[in-house]
C-alpha cells in the first residue's frame, strides 16, 4: 500500500510542478498525458493572443468570449493531430480567426431575419459594436472602426495589421489566395482612414 | 513572423499593395480600388493597432478546465456504455450459438425445420396446431 502512495503522491508532484518555465512542445505532450495543470498554463500563456484576435473581430461581446473558450476547447480535442510545425499561438490563432468569422457570419444573418429591412453594413455594425459613439479612447475607436468593415476584411486586417502575420501566413490561414488578402487589405485600409478620421473629429 | 521596424514595416506593406494594385490595374479591375492611404495615415492605423489590447474575463482558465473536465466525464461515461453494450451483445450472441449448437446436437440436422423446432411435423400437426391456438 505505501509504495502505491508514493508513487500516486509523486504523480501528482508531476502533475503540479512549475510549469510556467515548461517549453511548448513539454507542456504539449503533458496535456497529451492528461495533465490539466499544463492544459490551464497554456491557456494563460496563450489567452491574450486569442483575446486580441476574437475581441477585434467580434468586439467585446459575450460572444467573443464563447469563442475564445471554443478555440481552446477545440485545441484540447484535436491535440493529437498537433504536429509541432507551427508555434501553438500560431495554431490557435488560426483555429480563433476562423471561429470567429463563422461566427461574425452568423450574426449577419441572425440580425438579417430579425431587421430585414436595414442594410447588411447597418447590421454589421449593430452587431459588433459596443456603445462607444462617446468614447474617447483608442481601444474603442478602433473596436468602432474594425466593426465597419465586413468580416471578410476585418480577419485581413486583424491578421496582417494587428497579429502581424506576412501576408503569405494570413493567405494560407484564411485559405484564400495572397492577391485576394492584398485587395481586401487595401480597401479595408482605405475604409478604415476614412472611419477613423471621422470617429477623431467626434 | 512578427515585423518589428515601424518605418520599414509600414514601407514594406506600401510596397506590397502597390503592387497588388499594379496587378489588378493590369487585370482591368483597377476601378474597383480604393485609393491607397498615405505613409502617415498608414502609420496612425498601425499606431492603433498597435495600442490595442484584450483580454478575457479572469474566470476565464476555470471555465475552459470546467468545459474540459465535464467533456471529459462525458466521454468517459460513453465509453462506459459502450463496453456495457459490447459485453451484452457478446453474451447475446455466445447464448444464440449454444442454443444453435444444442439444437443440431438435439436434432442431428442443419435443415430449417429442424433448427425451428417443427421437424417430423406433417400438414396435419399443423392444422391441430392452429386450431389450438
Amino acid at each position: 500500500m505505501k509504495p502505491q502512495l508514493a508513487q500516486h503522491r509523486n504523480r501528482i508532484a508531476g502533475d503540479t510542478q512549475d510549469l510556467s518555465l515548461v517549453e511548448e512542445n513539454v507542456l504539449v505532450q503533458q496535456i497529451r498525458n492528461g495533465n490539466d495543470y499544463a492544459m490551464q498554463e497554456l491557456v494563460s500563456r496563450n489567452r491574450q493572443a486569442v483575446a486580441r484576435v476574437v475581441k477585434a473581430m467580434l468586439g467585446d461581446t459575450p460572444e467573443a468570449e464563447d469563442v475564445g473558450q471554443e478555440t481552446f476547447i477545440r485545441f484540447w480535442s484535436k491535440i493529437d493531430t498537433y504536429r509541432y510545425e507551427a508555434k501553438v499561438s500560431t495554431y490557435l490563432t488560426r483555429i480563433a480567426i476562423n471561429l470567429a468569422i463563422n461566427e461574425s457570419r452568423k450574426q449577419k444573418r441572425r440580425l438579417a431575419l430579425e431587421k430585414p429591412f436595414e442594410t447588411n453594413q447597418k447590421s454589421t455594425s449593430i452587431a459588433l459594436s459596443q456603445p462607444s459613439q462617446h468614447a474617447k479612447d483608442e481601444v474603442a475607436h478602433l473596436h468602432e472602426a474594425l466593426s465597419q468593415l465586413d468580416e471578410d476584411q476585418r480577419a485581413v486586417v486583424v491578421m496582417r495589421m494587428l497579429q502581424g502575420y506576412s501576408t503569405k501566413d494570413t493567405a494560407h490561414f484564411l485559405g484564400i489566395p495572397q492577391g485576394t488578402v492584398l485587395s481586401r487589405l487595401s480597401r479595408a485600409l482605405g475604409k478604415l482612414k476614412i472611419i477613423l478620421e471621422k470617429l477623431d473629429s467626434v | 513572423m512578427k515585423s518589428v521596424n515601424g518605418k520599414q514595416w509600414i514601407q514594406a506593406l506600401l510596397h506590397e499593395l502597390e503592387n497588388s494594385q499594379r496587378q489588378e490595374k493590369n487585370d482591368r479591375k483597377a476601378s474597383q480600388m480604393h485609393e491607397l492611404p498615405h505613409h502617415d495615415d498608414l502609420m496612425k492605423i498601425k499606431d492603433s493597432l498597435q495600442a490595442y489590447e484584450a483580454d478575457f474575463d479572469p474566470a476565464f482558465d476555470q471555465k475552459i478546465m470546467f468545459q474540459i473536465r465535464q467533456l471529459r466525464q462525458m466521454g468517459q461515461k460513453q465509453q462506459r456504455l459502450f463496453q456495457t453494450m459490447l459485453r451484452y451483445s457478446m453474451g447475446v450472441a455466445a447464448a444464440a450459438f449454444l442454443l444453435l449448437a444444442f439444437i443440431i446436437w438435439q436434432e442431428n440436422s442443419l435443415a430449417i425445420d429442424g433448427l425451428l423446432g417443427l421437424a417430423g411435423l406433417k400438414s396435419d400437426d399443423f392444422s391441430n396446431l392452429l386450431a389450438i391456438y
